[in-house]
């Protein structure tokens, strides 16, 4: 089933960078979207003695003023039959009189600009190229590593079982490996180790996200070179389940395309029929899920509201409602700590 | 007309719950809204006019996202039980129509890059910035020895709401390759340039970087802090800057200093947001972003030390993380709520390190939703005293309706009538605290004694270092407190004086005796300072005493 809306997924433009695209260009994650370059050693270009000028009087016959970016023999000054050009395509920066020097940022092409997404380009600036993206969003509340794609797959049957190490192994190489409560530090490491794409689950602990981070983190810098890898948790830290509506959408959506946006906590399913949604302050009669405090995760029915505030287990005073939750249980909960679970969107 | 116990709309504005009757609504009907819209929370208090005299009738405080609508049928069902039969039908649209003052949290904070000629003047650009709601996303100086394509790097892909430039020399921009750095990495039209610096940079820099470009002035002081807020205010869609909540309550703290004429420390925790705001000295107020690691005082232990309950390290991390990732969700464990309060402590305190410390001031104010719907007023006292440590007598007080902010975004001379207005209503006082440095821990620090014209003479109360007493006294209940120190052991400023007598007003905790030093010295072992820390919250909680032997 065909997405709704489609998500439009930006993607910022560096200083320097060209679009590589137009508008209406259909891209696949890895597609260059824009060229690079990268400045080199900066070097000084004598201006003086070419010119045959002091070095007071270059400043008044600059063709090009500082910041600009310049093409290889670009004319950068003229006095009379004389010029002085640029070596090479640089970035002028100024002309500094004290050294009667040009100095430039002399530039080489680096690695390109490349397209995390499947879509369509809808907008092209010198700051921006903008993706339409045929997928459903969903966003997370904790995340790390780059984008990363491949089929979904769902490893458990239950939204509050956890991630098994043992259930991972090299044939889940390339895929998006979904579970349903937690994933611990040995499930994360053996995944990146058989060369899982990412995994995401309903909670982490804050801990193991922050050490998996730093870890990516220190290997970047060393350049350690190894394949993406990238963590999602979709509704808090710990080791609550994940919402049972969400978990049962992405079951529905299992071997979908999917891409993980660890750094912006975001899920993208492809082409998968819409997802429940969540709104704020859910009505009598709404399914909801607690989304805060005891009971995080779990999913019910609303069904009472209290005229006034309640004290809650902290002592705090607040509305609360009385869950009726799928496993059997009423409990009263904050009703801050609630959100309603709408079947799509 | 409406008619409400001021006593008991004080007493239980800091449970968030609307004040009981009697209560006779107005036959006249005029009503006014003030919302302050957080970044988490809205908080609204619904002020109504009887016997010619402004009052606040209804309050609640809701998720933001909730949106309007759900806020004023709360509001309703609030005031509904108490109002005027004849009203009641027309109530909900009196109170949807009903005039508003409203203040408004940024939704998020400034991005700046900042390029400097010197690191001292990075230093003191990047303080000032982030004194006025911005974060630093990149820096360049000409003396940080960086190569030029490491120093353009750092610059290409920032995507600041504005760039500071902050030359030293009057040297002109083009010739400095620093300058062409940020023309290059700022591309046309990009996000305006401040200068700063001596005038005669104007021109050059404004020829340089075109119509965006605007000289400030020859130093990092308000004017460059001005300059910021307007673009923040600009950047968060708020039209004006002192609608923008935390200045408001800074300008309502000016106003309140002024009127009852006492100097005022104000600090707004808020979900997001900490607005600092010293009322006598207006100069001095800072609106600081989240997500800034900022340190916190020498010898200070950090949130994860100083909770009262065993709690795991993991069940920690993952319940302040849950916290800062969902902040309008409500602690519903007395854990969840030790770890919020001690989110709130390294807050406070960071700032206070960021601005410098705390000067003796006659009254602090708390606002922020986690110290007006703390479940008891001690525990609110607890976070501001542990947070600030305010040396020597401090009356403080909270800011329960959250109308500070909103009474702050009048224009002109009208915050301070404003504030007049609903003085009444304003805060809610929780006592005087007395804070003692120095002694030796165990050992007595000091006794006070309390007299109160026309009252029996009170038993003297011995305070031990480490340990904290309150001396029951009622809001509106005042006294002249009698304190004899022990060697070594000061209040306030250092003075050879060993006898002091101040003058104290009660609130919803009393008098409290604060002998806990600063920093607060902790017991090394986990369990033992457990217990001490609960010790501490029994103290105030209970309205106990030590009685000399």
């Amino acid at each position: 089933m065909p997405a709704t809306d489609p998500y439009r997924h930006q993607v910022p433009l560096p200083a320097l960078a060209e679009p590589a695209v137009a508008v209406g260009s259909e891209v696949q994650p890895g597609d260059e979207l824009a060229r690079t370059v990268r400045p080199t050693a900066a070097l000084s270009l004598p201006m003086t003695r070419p010119l045959r000028r002091k070095s007071a009087e270059v400043t008044a016959i600059l063709t090009v003023s500082p910041g600009t970016r310049v093409r290889a023999n670009q004319r950068l000054a003229r006095a009379g039959d004389r010029e002085v050009r640029a070596p090479s395509e640089a970035l002028f920066l100024a002309y500094e009189p004290g050294s009667g020097s040009a100095r430039l940022l002399p530039l080489e092409s680096a690695d390109a600009l490349r397209s995390d997404v499947r879509g369509i380009v809808m907008e092209v600036t010198d700051r921006t190229i903008t993706v339409a993206v045929p997928a459903v969003v969903l966003s997370g509340i904790g995340g790390t590593g780059p984008s990363v794609s491949g089929p979904l797959s769902i490893l458990v049957d239950d939204p509050e079982a956890p991630l098994d190490p043992t259930l991972i192994d090299a044939d889940l190489g390339g895929r998006i490996i979904v579970a349903g409560s937690w994933a611990s530090a040995e499930a994360i490491t053996r995944a990146r180790a058989v060369g899982v794409a990412g995994i995401v689950v309903g909670s982490l602990h804050a801990r193991d996200l922050a050490d998996f981070a730093g870890l990516q983190h220190r290997r970047s810098l060393l350049g350690t070179a190894a394949p993406p890898f990238a963590v999602l948790a979709l509704d808090g830290f710990g080791r609550a389940g994940m919402d049972p509506a969400r978990f049962a959408w992405l079951q529905a959506n299992a071997g979908q395309q999917a891409t993980i946006l660890g750094d912006r906590r975001r899920l993208l399913v492809y082409d998968a029929s819409p997802a429940p949604v969540r709104a704020p302050r859910p009505s009598v009669g709404d399914r909801l899920v607690i989304v805060a405090g005891p009971g995080r995760g779990q999913a019910g029915l609303l069904a009472e509201v209290s005229v006034q505030a309640m004290a809650v287990g902290s002592g705090i005073s607040t509305l609360c409602g009385m869950v009726r939750l799928d496993s059997g249980r009423t409990v009263s909960v904050a009703l801050a700590n609630v959100e309603a679970s709408l079947p799509t969107g | 007309m409406t008619t409400l116990d001021p006593v008991s709309v004080v007493a239980d504005a800091a449970q968030s719950r609307p004040a009981p009757g009697p209560v006779r609504a107005p036959t006249e009907t005029d009503l006014s809204l003030l919302l302050d819209v957080g970044s988490a929370w809205t908080k609204a208090a619904l002020v109504g006019r009887a016997g010619g005299r402004w009052r606040i009738v209804s309050g609640t405080a809701q998720p933001t996202s909730w949106g309007e609508s759900a806020l004023v049928d709360d509001l309703v069902g609030r005031l509904s039980p108490h109002a005027d039969a004849r009203l009641s039908r027309r109530l909900a649209l009196l109170v949807r129509d009903a005039p508003r003052i409203t203040s408004r949290s940024a939704r998020r904070p400034g991005r700046l890059v900042i390029l400097a000629d010197t690191q001292a003047g990075l230093d003191a650009a990047t303080r000032l910035s982030q004194r006025h709601g911005w974060i630093v996303a990149a820096a360049v100086t000409s003396d940080d020895r960086r190569p030029e394509p490491e120093r353009f790097e750092a610059l290409r892909t920032a995507e600041p709401d504005a760039w500071l430039a902050v030359p030293g020399s009057e040297a002109d921009p083009a010739a400095r390759p620093m300058w062409g750095i940020l023309a290059a990495a700022r591309r046309t039209a990009g996000a305006p340039v401040l200068v700063v610096g001596p005038e005669t940079v104007r021109e050059p820099f404004a020829s340089l970087f075109g119509m965006t470009t605007r000289w400030v002035g020859p130093a990092l002081d308000g004017t460059v802090g001005d300059a910021l807020l307007a673009i923040l205010a600009d950047v968060n869609g708020v039209p004006e800057v002192r609608l923008l909540a935390q200045v408001a309550f800074g300008r309502s703290m000016t106003a309140l200093s002024r009127g009852i004429g006492l100097q005022i420390l104000g600090v707004d925790l808020g979900a997001t947001w900490l607005a600092w705001a010293p009322g006598g000295d207006p100069a001095h107020n800072a609106l600081l972003a989240p997500g800034q690691d900022r340190a916190l005082p020498d010898g200070s232990r950090t949130a994860t030390e100083v909770l009262p309950a065993d709690v795991d390290e993991f069940a920690m991390t993952d319940a302040m993380a849950n916290l800062a990732a969902n902040p309008t969700a409500i602690p519903s464990s007395p854990a969840e709520l030790a770890i919020a309060h001690a989110m709130g402590i390294d807050r406070l305190a960071a700032a206070r390190q960021a601005m410098g410390g705390v000067s003796s001031v006659d009254v602090v104010v708390g606002g922020g939703r986690l110290l007006a719907a703390a479940p008891h007023p001690a525990d609110a006292a607890l976070v501001l005293l542990d947070g600030l440590r305010p040396p020597g007598v401090t009356q403080l007080a909270l800011d329960p309706w959250g109308i500070c902010g909103p009474l702050g975004t009048l224009p002109g001379d009208e915050v301070d009538e404003g504030m007049e207005t609903l003085r009444d209503d304003l805060l809610s006082p929780l006592g005087t605290a007395v804070v003692a440095r120095g002694g030796r821990p165990g050992q007595l620090a000091f006794r006070a004694r309390l007299h109160r014209t026309g009252w029996p003479e009170s038993p003297r109360v011995d305070v031990r270092s480490g340990s904290v007493v309150v001396i029951p006294l009622e809001r509106g209940g005042a006294g002249e407190l009698e304190i004899e120190l022990e060697r070594g052991v000061q209040v306030g400023e250092p003075h050879k004086a060993r006898r002091l007598r101040v003058n104290v007003t009660g609130g919803a905790v009393g008098v409290i005796l604060d002998a806990r030093d600063d920093p607060i010295q902790l017991p090394t072992r986990p369990g033992d300072a457990r217990t001490v820390i609960q010790s501490w919250r029994d103290a105030l909680r209970r309205e106990g005493r030590q009685v000399s032997g």
